[in-house]
């Protein structure tokens, strides 16, 4: 009868068994312990069955005949869309800033170079009245020119 | 040669694989689209095949795979060594794999026994698909990694980007777990 540790020990050490990691002293008591625990015997049976199910049930899928070329144009369409330029936030700061700043140097050395001239007068063509022509008060269109209502209403005193 | 040249200032002996890999991935980063090709043969089967054994369903594995191929080139400004490109790729898709495996609700409904009975081949493989879907994605992966792919404790470490330490503990608890399914769906 082993004690519960010693088996717990050895189902640990069988599975790194497996991968070849044990020293010596380590795989001499897994032989001694399996010759001796029924159980743990068992245990190494049911664990090489689950094992190898679990193998025989891997898949060999290899993908479809068009796979590669899919791929292909898959990943040469993404790259052809990242060669797209575009321009990054950083840049399009950058390019609004010189943009700014030259539209603020022209409007000063525009301001610079202006020379005011005192001489002369500020020409301003005059307004031309243009009568109302009404025969009589109630021929007056309300949908007339509202302008030469708000210009010259006298014609409703005629 | 350049290429040649640029392969060979690495120290150390490398497989002639390796060093394959190492100038198609530089005719790639020099936009040689011929050499994408050439890698997306070289690897798609291993990729589909391992992502089909996580997933078990061929069309989300062919997903997987192509989605793996679109990361690892978008990120290959993020490989320093060139031959160890296989790695790369195969690290993405696994995590892809998990990531999708995370998403998945697990089955709710209880095992029964007397569906579950192996009787053959398919039904075989019925019920350890059944059972692996029982299990968390990272169990699960690192399972699948050891048992279907036959990797080594390092190369489950070195894809699942975890201690070695990790991969032993997680591998115990997947086959404890696994075999108490096991069992259950036996009786």
């Amino acid at each position: 009868m082993f004690s519960r540790y010693a088996c717990k020990r050895y189902r640990r050490l069988r599975l790194d068994s497996e991968d070849g990691v044990l020293s010596s002293r380590a795989l001499r008591f897994l032989a001694v312990h399996s010759q001796a625990c029924g159980e743990c015997l068992f245990y190494d049976v049911e664990i090489s069955d689950m094992s190898a199910a679990i193998r025989s049930a891997a898949l060999e899928h290899e993908g479809g005949p068009e796979f590669g070329a899919a791929t292909l144009r898959v990943v040469l369409a993404d790259r052809q869309k990242r060669r797209t330029p575009t321009l990054k936030p950083i840049f399009a700061g950058a390019a609004t800033a010189v943009i700014a700043v030259g539209a603020i140097l022209q409007l000063l050395s525009a301001s610079l170079n202006t020379t005011a001239s005192p001489i002369g007068e500020a020409q301003r063509p005059l307004r031309q009245d243009i009568p109302l022509e009404i025969d009589m008060p109630g021929t007056f269109n309300l949908f007339d020119t509202p302008s030469r209502m708000v210009r010259d209403p006298k014609p409703f005193d005629a | 040669m350049e290429v040649t040249a640029k392969v060979s200032t690495h120290q150390g002996v490398y497989s002639d694989a390796r060093i394959e890999e190492a100038k198609l991935v530089y005719r790639i980063r020099q936009g040689d689209d011929m050499a994408l090709r050439q890698v997306i043969d070289r690897h798609r089967v291993r990729l589909i095949r391992t992502a089909c054994n996580i997933l078990r369903d061929a069309m989300e594995a062919e997903d997987v795979a192509q989605e793996a191929f679109l990361k690892a080139f978008r990120e290959l400004h993020r490989l320093r060594d060139d031959r160890a490109f296989a790695s790369f790729i195969y690290r993405i898709c696994v995590r892809l794999c998990v990531d999708r495996l995370r998403l998945k609700r697990a089955e709710p409904s209880a095992l029964e026994p007397a569906d579950l009975t192996p009787s053959g081949s398919i039904e075989n493989r019925v019920l350890i698909e059944k059972l692996l879907a029982k299990l968390p994605a990272d169990l699960r992966t690192t399972l699948v990694l050891r048992e279907m792919e036959q990797l080594s404790y390092e190369e489950v470490a070195q894809v699942m980007e975890v201690p070695v330490g990790t991969v032993r503990s997680r591998l115990h608890t997947a086959r404890e777990r696994f075999r108490a399914l096991w069992i259950a769906a036996n009786e």
